[in-house]
C-alpha cells in the first residue's frame, strides 16, 4: 500500500467506518510511514476542533416567531384566491345576475311576441272608395251616404272611407265563437274610425271643372257656385303642417257668414247647390272624419260649419271673390302665409279653412 | 394538543392534514440542529436566526411535498442548506465573515464557569475554525459541519447534499484537508495579518 492509496482511507479510519479488510493494511502502512501518520494526526485535530465548536443555542423566541408565521401562512389565501380575491362571493352574484337578465329577456320577448301575435287581427285597411264616372264604391255594404256631386262637371270624386266598423261589430256581437278575435277587430275598427283622417282621406272633387281657377275643396263633395270645384284634388297636408292633433294648419283662415237667404234649416242637403249649408251637408258624406263629425254632430241646423279648400296660389283672389258672392266674408287671416313670403311660388296650392257662420239675426 | 411524544412522521401527517399547531413540535425538536447548521454555514448569529425562521416557514409551506422517503430532519437540513447557501452567497460570507465575539457560541458548552484564560483560548480557537469554515466552499463546509459537528451519517449527508455516499467520503476527505491547511499556524497568521 502506498501513500496515495491511503489518502481516502484516512478519513474513513478517523470516522471508524473503514472496512476491516482495509483496516489492517492501513495500520501497517501508518506504522511505517511518518508522512501519512502526520496527515492522519492533522485530520484528527481538525475534526476535534470542529467538534469543539459546540452547539449554539437558537435565539429565544424563534419558535414563537416561526409559529406566528406558520399560522399566518395557514390562513393565507391560496393562489386562486389571491388571483380572484372574492371569487367565491362573485361567482354566485354573477350567476344570479345572468339568470335574472335571461329571465327578463325571455319575459320581454314573450310580451313583445304577444303584441305582435298573428292571432291579433290586423287593423283593417281603410277602404278606398273611388268614384270615377260610373265607378262604384268598392265597399258596397257600407251604409255610406250618397255622394253629393251635384255638379255635372265633377268628373270624379275620390273618397276614402274608414273601415266598416259598425258592419263588423254586428257580426262580432252575434258570433260568440269568434268573440275574442271579433272584439279585437271591432276595437281596432273603432279605433280606426275615430282616428284622425289622414291627408289623403278626404273627399275631393276632380279636375275638369268649369271653374277656371281650379278650386279644390276638401271635405265637401258639394259646391257652392262660388266654391264649385272644377277639379277637386286631394289637398295635401304635409306632415310638417299637421299639428299634434292632426289639425292641418291652413294658409288662410276665412270666416264667412251666410246670407240671410241661406238659412241652414232652409237648405236641402241634396238640392240646394248654392248654399253653404249644402256644402256642409255634403261634407257629412265625405270621408273627412273630423269635419264629418263636426257636421253631423250639429246636423244641418248647425250654426257653424268648417270647410276646407285647396286652391292654387294664383287663384286665391278669384276664390275670395266668388266666396264673397255667396257669403259675407267677415275676416281673412293669413295663418301660415305671410305677405310677401318669398318662399311662395305661383303654382303652390293654398290650404284654406272657411268657417261658415249662420246668418245674422235680424 | 402539544404532544412531544409523537414521532416526526406523525407530526408531519397531522400538519399535512391541516393541523398547523403540530408543526410546533417539529420546530421545537429540530430548531437547535437546524439553527447550528445555518449558523456554522453563515457565521453570523443574527443572520442565522433570520434564515432559520425562513427555513421553518418554507418547510411548513412545502410540507405537502414531503413524502416520508427520508427523515424529516434530513429533509429540513436540505432546506436549511439551500437557504443558507443562498444567503451566504449574497453576503459573501466565505471571505469576510468572522465569528462575533459575543460569547453566544459558548452557550451550552458546559464550561461557562471555567478558567477565563482557557475560555478565551477556546473562544479564539472557535473563531479560527469558524473563519476557516467560512473560507471553505459551501459544500465542503456543509459536509464538515454535518459530519464532524452534527455527527450525521454518510447517508444523511448524501441526502442533504444530494450526492452519492462515495462522493461524500471523497469530498469529506478533501474538505478536511482543506480545513487543515486553513488551520495551519502559518495560514492563521496570514489571516490575522490581513
Amino acid at each position: 500500500m502506498n501513500c496515495e492509496a491511503t489518502g481516502l482511507q484516512l478519513s474513513e479510519f478517523l470516522d471508524r467506518t473503514l472496512d476491516d479488510q482495509y483496516l489492517g493494511n492501513l495500520r501497517e502502512h501508518l506504522a511505517g510511514c511518518p508522512r501519512c501518520s502526520e496527515e492522519l494526526a492533522g485530520l484528527a485535530e481538525c475534526r476535534r476542533l470542529v467538534a469543539n465548536l459546540g452547539v449554539v443555542e437558537p435565539p429565544v423566541g424563534l419558535v414563537t416567531r416561526v409559529m406566528a408565521d406558520v399560522r399566518e401562512a395557514a390562513h393565507r389565501p391560496g393562489i386562486l384566491e389571491r388571483l380572484f380575491p372574492s371569487f367565491r362571493l362573485k361567482l354566485p352574484l354573477q350567476a344570479a345576475a345572468v339568470v335574472l337578465i335571461g329571465v327578463l329577456s325571455v319575459y320581454l320577448y314573450q310580451k313583445e311576441d304577444t303584441n305582435n301575435s298573428p292571432l291579433t287581427p290586423v287593423p283593417p285597411e281603410p277602404v278606398l272608395s273611388v268614384q270615377q264616372g260610373s265607378t262604384k264604391s268598392e265597399t258596397p255594404k257600407l251604409p255610406a251616404a250618397p255622394i253629393n256631386s251635384p255638379l255635372p262637371n265633377e268628373a270624379k270624386a275620390v273618397s276614402t272611407e274608414p273601415a266598416p266598423a259598425k258592419a263588423s261589430s254586428a257580426p262580432a256581437a252575434a258570433a260568440s265563437k269568434v268573440g275574442i278575435a271579433k272584439s279585437r277587430l271591432e276595437s281596432q275598427a273603432e279605433k280606426f274610425k275615430s282616428a284622425p283622417i289622414p291627408a289623403q282621406g278626404v273627399t275631393t272633387a276632380q279636375e275638369g271643372s268649369s271653374f277656371p281657377g281650379d278650386l279644390s275643396g276638401r271635405g265637401l263633395g258639394s259646391s257652392v257656385e262660388a266654391l264649385r270645384q272644377p277639379g277637386v284634388r286631394p289637398a295635401p297636408f304635409p306632415a310638417d303642417r299637421l299639428s299634434l292633433l292632426s289639425e292641418p294648419i291652413p294658409d288662410y283662415e276665412l270666416v264667412v257668414r251666410r246670407l240671410p237667404s241661406q238659412r241652414a234649416d232652409q237648405a236641402t242637403p241634396a238640392g240646394s247647390q248654392d248654399s253653404l249649408q249644402k256644402q256642409a251637408g255634403g261634407a257629412s258624406t265625405s270621408g273627412d272624419g273630423r269635419r264629418q263629425a263636426e257636421g253631423s254632430s250639429r246636423g244641418n241646423n248647425s250654426p257653424l260649419e268648417i270647410l276646407w279648400f285647396s286652391v292654387p296660389y294664383d287663384k286665391y283672389e278669384q276664390f275670395k271673390k266668388e266666396l264673397a258672392a255667396q257669403a259675407i266674408v267677415e275676416s281673412e287671416i293669413p295663418v301660415a302665409v305671410k305677405e310677401k313670403d318669398t318662399s311662395f311660388i305661383a303654382d303652390r296650392r293654398l290650404s284654406i279653412k272657411v268657417t261658415v257662420l249662420p246668418p245674422a239675426e235680424r | 394538543m402539544f404532544v412531544e411524544g409523537i414521532g416526526d412522521a406523525e407530526c408531519v401527517k397531522r400538519v399535512q392534514r391541516g393541523d398547523a399547531d403540530s408543526f410546533e413540535v417539529l420546530v421545537r425538536r429540530h430548531q437547535k440542529a437546524t439553527f447550528n447548521l445555518i449558523y456554522r454555514l453563515l457565521g453570523d448569529y443574527e443572520e442565522a436566526a433570520e434564515v432559520a425562521q425562513e427555513v421553518f416557514l418554507s418547510a411548513f409551506k412545502s410540507i405537502h411535498q414531503f413524502r416520508g422517503d427520508a427523515n424529516f430532519s434530513t429533509w429540513l437540513y436540505r432546506i436549511a442548506f439551500n437557504h443558507a447557501s443562498t444567503r451566504r452567497k449574497s453576503l459573501q460570507l466565505a471571505q469576510q465573515r468572522y465569528v462575533p465575539l459575543d460569547g453566544t457560541e459558548l452557550i451550552g458548552d458546559g464550561d461557562a464557569f471555567a478558567d477565563p484564560e482557557k475560555t478565551a483560548q477556546k473562544r479564539e480557537a472557535q473563531q479560527r475554525v469558524q473563519s476557516a469554515l467560512n473560507s471553505l466552499h459551501k459544500d465542503d463546509a456543509a459536509i464538515i459541519i454535518l459530519r464532524d459537528l452534527q455527527d450525521a451519517p454518510y447517508e444523511e449527508v448524501a441526502q442533504v447534499l444530494e450526492i452519492p455516499v462515495g462522493t461524500v467520503k471523497s469530498r469529506l476527505h478533501r474538505a478536511r484537508r482543506a480545513l487543515k491547511e486553513l488551520l495551519a499556524p502559518k495560514n492563521c497568521l496570514k489571516r490575522k495579518a490581513s
